[in-house]
């Protein structure tokens, strides 16, 4: 279970949502500039909310109250960002097992079959600017599930691909969210995009949650 | 003999290299990650070599390692030992004035570093170290490397500094600039010459592999 309630000053307006969610999509919809990322940051710990809090299972990793903020490191999140931030300096493989190696697990097996079952096993000596977007979306993705996340977190990971790859990818999305089994989030500001993909949704506009869909 | 500035020059500017490599990526992670009182006033301090001449470094450096200086004093009573006038003194006369540009090299080159790199590391349980080892000091690389060539290069043709502090001692502490001075002083121009020669080479060809090792860099 995530349970996400959390309200941030930013520059021109007030970021406020709160939502729950459990082994299922949640989209969140909204133009750009509207607070989508932020709301992923704020969850991964990558930026800090001014007040609120944050569960994910039994973990509190954010509570303003009782003055809790677990490092990003500790979260446990997979996050896709939106164009994909793969060290450029690794290949396909150290990019991967990064997440592995960070958390001292020596088991690279699981690294192997995600590998496999994402098609991109072949490319494990290439270099991040040797792939296409697609094959590097599914890269992002395989390294973000390396690590056995409770919560995916994904910023418009299909932005920069063309149709055609979006339409293979979207497919895929529909398979492996149900073999993986875990709660995601999805940003996005394409309504289809959303519709296709998502279980529920929260459409926001300057920060403010103005129609959700739960 | 002409071969010993020579050697002199490549020992006093390594050791001066990679003092101040070690030093300003220190420097430049400690000013570019976390702010603290007269952050700026110490900056100033780093970079004021660079704007000064360097005879003043130099008279700087005679006061504080001279055997009569505040550090100097100290470790002639501690170990009967006296810097100045020795290639060690050269060494720290070469890395107090390339210090300036090995620190403002790293210091862009771990500015430019894209965070979300650093982000994403962190989201796969990366600590603070391992970001940095892992990440961020590779992604900085080309920087860095930038910045030791040219602390290299301005270590190898320091010369103001290093004759207030060490002196033209030949055999050492005689570098090359020193050792072109005195031989042009003295009418010898084939010395001055054959001196000259090697230090345009030898800087041309490191710049030439600069240049081409960066731009071999950003096509791949």
């Amino acid at each position: 279970m995530i349970h996400v309630d959390i309200y941030k000053k930013l520059k021109y307006y007030d970021l406020n949502i709160t939502f729950e969610m459990n082994n299922e999509v949640l989209v969140i919809l909204g133009p750009s500039g509207s607070g989508k990322t932020t709301v992923l940051d704020c969850i991964s710990g990558i930026k800090s909310p001014d007040e609120g809090y944050i569960r994910i299972n039994d973990s509190i990793v954010f509570d303003s109250y009782n003055k809790v903020d677990s490092p990003v490191r500790n979260r446990n999140i997979g996050y896709v960002f939106q164009e994909y931030a793969l060290f450029p300096h690794m290949t396909v493989k150290g990019n991967i097992l990064f997440g592995v190696k960070s958390k001292g697990i020596t088991d690279t097996g699981y690294c192997e079959s995600l590998m496999k079952m994402l098609g991109i096993k072949h490319l494990e000596a290439r270099y991040p600017s040797q792939i296409s977007g697609g094959e590097k979306q599914r890269v992002a993705l395989a390294r973000a599930m390396a690590v056995k996340p409770d919560l995916l977190l994904l910023d418009e990971p299909f932005s920069s691909l063309d149709n055609e790859t979006k339409q293979k990818i979207y497919n895929e999305f529909i398979e492996f969210k149900n073999i993986w089994e875990i709660s995601i989030i999805l940003i996005t500001h394409q309504a289809e995009e959303a519709e296709l993909l998502g279980d529920r949704f929260i459409q926001i506009k300057e920060g403010a949650q103005v129609c959700s869909f739960l | 003999m002409i071969l010993d500035p020579i050697l002199i020059s490549i020992k006093v500017a390594l050791t001066a290299t990679i003092f101040t490599l070690i030093i300003g990526i220190l420097l430049a992670r400690l000013f570019t990650k976390y702010n603290f009182r007269g952050k700026d006033l110490l900056e100033v301090f780093i970079i004021l070599p660079m704007a000064i001449p360097p005879s003043i470094t130099g008279y700087a450096l005679l006061v504080l390692i001279g055997r009569r200086g505040l550090i100097g004093k100290a470790i002639y009573e501690a170990f009967g030992i006296s810097i100045v006038f020795t290639w060690v003194a050269a060494s720290l006369a070469a890395a107090v004035v390339s210090l300036p540009l090995m620190y403002q090299s790293c210091k862009s080159a771990l500015l430019n570093v894209d965070h979300t790199y650093e982000n994403a590391a962190r989201t796969l349980g990366a600590d603070e170290k391992r970001v940095f080892w892992k990440v961020t000091l590779p992604l900085a690389l080309p920087g860095i490397i930038s910045g030791i060539a040219l602390s290299f290069s301005r270590a190898l043709g320091e010369f103001g500094a290093t004759l207030m502090v060490a002196g033209n001692i030949p055999g050492k502490t005689g570098t090359i600039p020193l050792a072109i001075y005195f031989a042009v002083e003295s009418g010898d121009t084939a010395t001055a010459n054959i001196l000259v020669i090697v230090v345009l080479s030898f800087s041309f060809t490191l710049i030439y592999g600069l240049n081409r090792w960066l731009k071999n860099g950003q096509n791949t």
